[in-house]
């Protein structure tokens, strides 16, 4: 039942379940990756060992892990923010899971084929994927995996855009739609407009592999990378608005204030995410295929609208009264930490810059830090957040908390030295690098790290684990929260709502009615005071 | 229902906007196509709603849904049909029958899901008076 | 603005690092301060305010946004086409004749340095250590062709990479200003020995640069 369970919220658990252990399998590659990179010549591995693993964890991660998990959220929260009763096309959502959980399969049964599993990069840039430079079924696998993974993730995110467009509960206007809906609503157009061009350039590399000739020469080679990053760039994005969401809900609602600026918010939101299906060319400066001017042009012009969220930010923090529970923690530490990963972003978005870093580990670390340092922590922000809802039950403070050190240490401890291996000349994707003087020793603190993040999941699954086994009951509002969600049961009913809906005037419902109760109250004891003095 | 295709249409012209100055600036055909490509789903996808109800388009308050509506709570076919697809692309690796396999099982699927539908269909019409 | 008489990759790089280090620190330093600051002073207040937009405020804001992402742009534009006019074909053709061109071939997975007419050749990869040898001070044309996948050609030391994509020749002219040894390498996940497609690049004044290219790449470099 629960397998065939047409109710979003049973949907979305699943998927987010297995996003969850595509994240701890894509993390044991990078911690084997990392034991190699322990010193200059590790031998702990193959060359080819090493490939396979480098690919498959940049595949996991992004097609398995942070992209489904957008979604799932998405699919779990939205209907319930926007006040829906149910899923549009429910059973296209259901098939559109189980398609992306066999793509999932398909790409790791690869590791069972006698030539290894994918090991072209998780781009898998042609002509090293074709049927020459990589022959086998492995890669064969890798590519019907990702076509199937990213059907699946289309069919989900077509359900989330018609249930926003056609299941607002009365009253829920598109002005008023929350924080979180907005950031998933700009993911899920970027999702539509965006996945069709990779399952067009991953069906044409899979016949062109036997035998189709599709791609060839300069322009065939440019032309499936053209394909792929209109794909490629706009999912960071599709992996980054929903964590925003998590990450802005959970500090609005910890700041007992309504996120600041919501009308210029919107408007960023849509222009960045327009934006950012205009900058993918910034993954091709050193081709000599595309009009650099161009693409650098639209992705500088990205900081406008990333600051105007820290405008809001800075603005909801501003006059809050702030408690710093574990949500917050992770909320406000996706914004610090994320800001690294877009300056520095900005900086590769300079060609001239872009000519060095590219192919480095500098690169690595960019969007390490906007996907791991960002992304993940926005995540845990919205776990934290949102786990008493879909649980019933609260997590662990105090866990928590210890979740957090170990993985704010963890992640700076793995990621900032590879700015600076990138910028000494470090190249990416290698299993052995040269003795340059420093390259051990920081190679040898990012391994350190790796092992740092891995205690800090494994304490985030025993706050899980603990926190399941001996409830703290949460009740239906733990947070005082802003939004529809807390509005009903925890975890809700079925059809979401049993109780009449309060009335929806704001992007924050429930705040609007607590701020009434008060000023009545406020009101009733004047009304006594000036009685009194009569 | 109201208004839902809103969203979208803004977002198609922005992406078509930055589509022509991509255009203008570097006049590269396949970069072109792509941008019209999105633009083209994305209007497809509020042409969809804006068919369906012509409010879609219009500013305003939604006003819930109006007719009965089916309750789904578990979908065997979809289920079915997914695992089949999931079958049939795997058989392009390892083993042709698995092609054949995979389709049967997708038939049987969207059979299935005919017949869920179907059912569904009924009861909402029983229940109208 | 722009320095004047840039002559190669490496300082057109720095320069606009110069400017783009500093304001990242400030911006990074400035929201992180923001945000602990507000953090700490509110931190346990009872009563939150409840204004919850500053439009007018926001609207500024946006205008010096953009007006930095002018600023930012303009850099960036100008470093641009100071590089292609370092590197871009356009200079290896015009009066300016470069002193030497060199056949850079990037296969699976080494190098090939050819210096037409003077028979030389040099690998370095998996097979060898062979360096590209190439002389300072003036403009040294690269022809760079890749015999199966994409490769780059990274030389960190210029800052500067560009790929080698099959079915194509990229020109390239790099400039050269200081003699010595430089590491190289494949910035472009080749396969199977891509971490092995390294190569040292030897810089040297021209006149002993002459002389190696005359005796055939005897003398040493
Ligand atoms: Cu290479």
């Amino acid at each position: 039942m629960i397998a065939i369970s047409t109710d979003h919220k049973r949907i979305a658990l699943n998927m987010g379940l297995t996003a969850l252990g595509f994240f701890i399998l894509g993390g044991i590659f990078a911690l084997f990756m990392r034991a190699q990179l322990t010193s200059p010549h590790g031998d702990l591995m193959s060359n080819q060992r090493y490939d396979e693993l480098f690919t498959m964890h940049g595949s996991t991660m992004i097609y398995l892990f942070v992209t489904p998990m957008a979604l799932a959220l998405a699919l779990y929260l939205v209907p319930l923010q926007i006040g829906a009763r149910a899923l549009s096309g429910s059973r296209v959502a259901l098939a559109g899971f189980w398609i992306y959980l066999c793509g999932g399969l398909v790409m790791q049964s690869g590791w069972f084929a006698n030539t290894g599993a994918g090991q072209a990069g998780w781009t898998s840039f042609y002509p090293l994927s074709n049927g020459t430079y990589s022959p086998g079924v492995g890669q064969d696998l890798w590519v019907l995996g990702v076509i199937l993974a990213a059907l699946g993730e289309l069919l989900v995110a077509i359900c989330i855009t018609m249930t926003i467009a056609r299941r607002r509960a009365p009253g829920m206007t598109v002005l008023r739609m929350p924080v979180f809906t907005w950031t998933s609503l700009v993911s899920v157009l970027m999702v539509v407009g965006a996945f069709p061009m990779l399952i067009l350039a991953m069906l044409l590399l899979f016949i062109d592999r036997h035998g189709g000739h599709i791609y060839s020469g300069f322009t065939g080679t440019i032309d499936y990378q053209d394909l792929f990053w209109f794909f490629g760039h706009p999912v960071v994005y599709v992996m980054f608005f929903p964590y925003l969401g998590c990450a802005a809900e959970a500090v609005a609602t910890n700041a007992h204030k309504r996120w600041f600026g919501y009308k210029a918010f919107v408007a960023s939101m849509m222009t960045f995410s327009v934006l950012s299906m205009s900058v993918w060319g910034h993954h091709m400066f050193v081709t000599g295929g595309v009009t650099n001017g161009f693409f650098s042009f639209t992705s500088t012009l990205l900081l406008v609208p990333a600051g105007i969220e820290y405008f809001d930010l800075v603005g909801t923090l501003i006059g809050g009264a702030i408690r710093l529970r574990v949500s917050m923690l992770f909320g406000l530490t996706f914004f610090i930490q994320f800001l690294i990963g877009g300056l520095t972003g900005i900086f590769v978005a300079s060609p001239v810059l872009d000519y060095n870093a590219y192919g480095s580990y500098f690169i690595v670390a960019h969007f390490h830090y906007t996907l791991f340092a960002g992304s993940v922590f926005g995540f845990f922000a919205g776990v934290y957040h949102w786990f008493p809802k879909m649980t019933g039950a609260r997590l662990r403070e105090g866990l928590g908390r210890v979740h957090y050190v170990l993985l704010f240490i963890g992640t700076n401890l793995t990621f900032m030295p590879m700015f600076v291996l990138g910028l000494d000349g470090m190249d990416r994707r290698v299993s052995r690098y040269s003795q340059h003087p420093g390259w051990a020793f920081l190679n040898r603190l990012e391994t350190a790290g790796a092992g740092v993040i891995a205690l800090a999941v494994a304490v985030f699954l025993l706050n899980v684990l603990v926190s399941l086994r001996r409830r703290e009951l949460a009740g239906d509002d733990p947070w005082s929260g802003h939004t529809l969600e807390w509005a009903t049961s925890s975890p809700p009913p079925p059809l979401n709502f049993e109780r009449p809906l309060p009335p929806i005037r704001s992007y924050a419902p429930l705040l609007d009615l607590r701020e009434e109760a008060e000023d009545r109250a406020r009101e009733r004891e004047r009304g006594a005071a000036s009685e009194a003095r009569v | 229902m109201r208004g839902g295709a809103l969203p979208l249409l803004v977002w198609a012209l922005l992406l078509a906007a930055s589509g022509a100055t991509n255009a203008v600036w570097t006049g590269d055909p396949i970069q072109i196509e792509e941008f019209a490509g999105a633009v083209a789903i994305t209007l497809a996808t509020a042409g969809v709603l804006i068919v369906r109800r012509r409010e879609a388009a219009r500013r305003g308050e939604p006003s819930g849904p109006r007719d009965p509506e089916p309750v789904t709570h578990t979908s065997f076919g979809a289920v079915i049909a997914a695992i089949g697809l999931g079958v049939f692309v795997f058989g392009f690796t390892f083993g042709h029958f698995m092609i054949y396999l995979g389709m049967g099982i997708m038939v049987a699927g969207f059979g299935r899901l005919a017949l869920e539908l179907y059912h569904e269909r009924r009861a909402v019409r029983r229940r109208e008076p | 603005m722009p320095p004047l008489a840039i002559v190669d990759t490496r300082k057109v790089y720095d320069w606009v690092l110069s400017i783009y280090v500093p304001i990242a620190i400030g911006v990074f330093a400035l929201f992180t301060v923001l945000i602990v600051g507000a953090v700490l002073v509110y931190r346990r207040r009872e009563r939150p305010s409840r204004r919850h937009e500053a439009n007018r405020l926001e609207g500024s804001y946006v205008v010096l946004l953009t007006l930095v992402a002018s600023f930012l742009l303009y850099i960036t534009f100008t470093a641009l086409h100071q590089d292609n006019l370092i590197v871009a074909s356009a200079r290896a053709s015009s009066h300016e004749r470069p002193a030497v061109t060199i056949d850079v071939t990037a296969s699976r997975w080494e190098w090939t340095f050819t210096y037409p007419g003077h028979g030389i050749t040099h690998r370095s990869g998996a097979v060898g250590q062979e360096p590209l040898v190439v002389p300072t001070n003036v403009p040294v044309r690269i022809e760079l062709r890749s015999e199966d996948v994409i490769h780059s050609f990274w030389v960190p030391q210029l800052a500067f990479k560009h790929d080698a994509i099959p079915g194509s020749v990229q020109t390239l002219t790099l400039d050269f200003d200081r003699s010595g040894s430089f590491s190289g390498s494949c910035a472009e996940y080749c396969g199977l020995l891509h971490a092995y497609m390294v190569f040292t690049v030897e810089a040297m004044p021209l006149g002993r640069f002459d002389t190696w290219l005359r005796t055939g790449g005897t003398v040493s470099a």
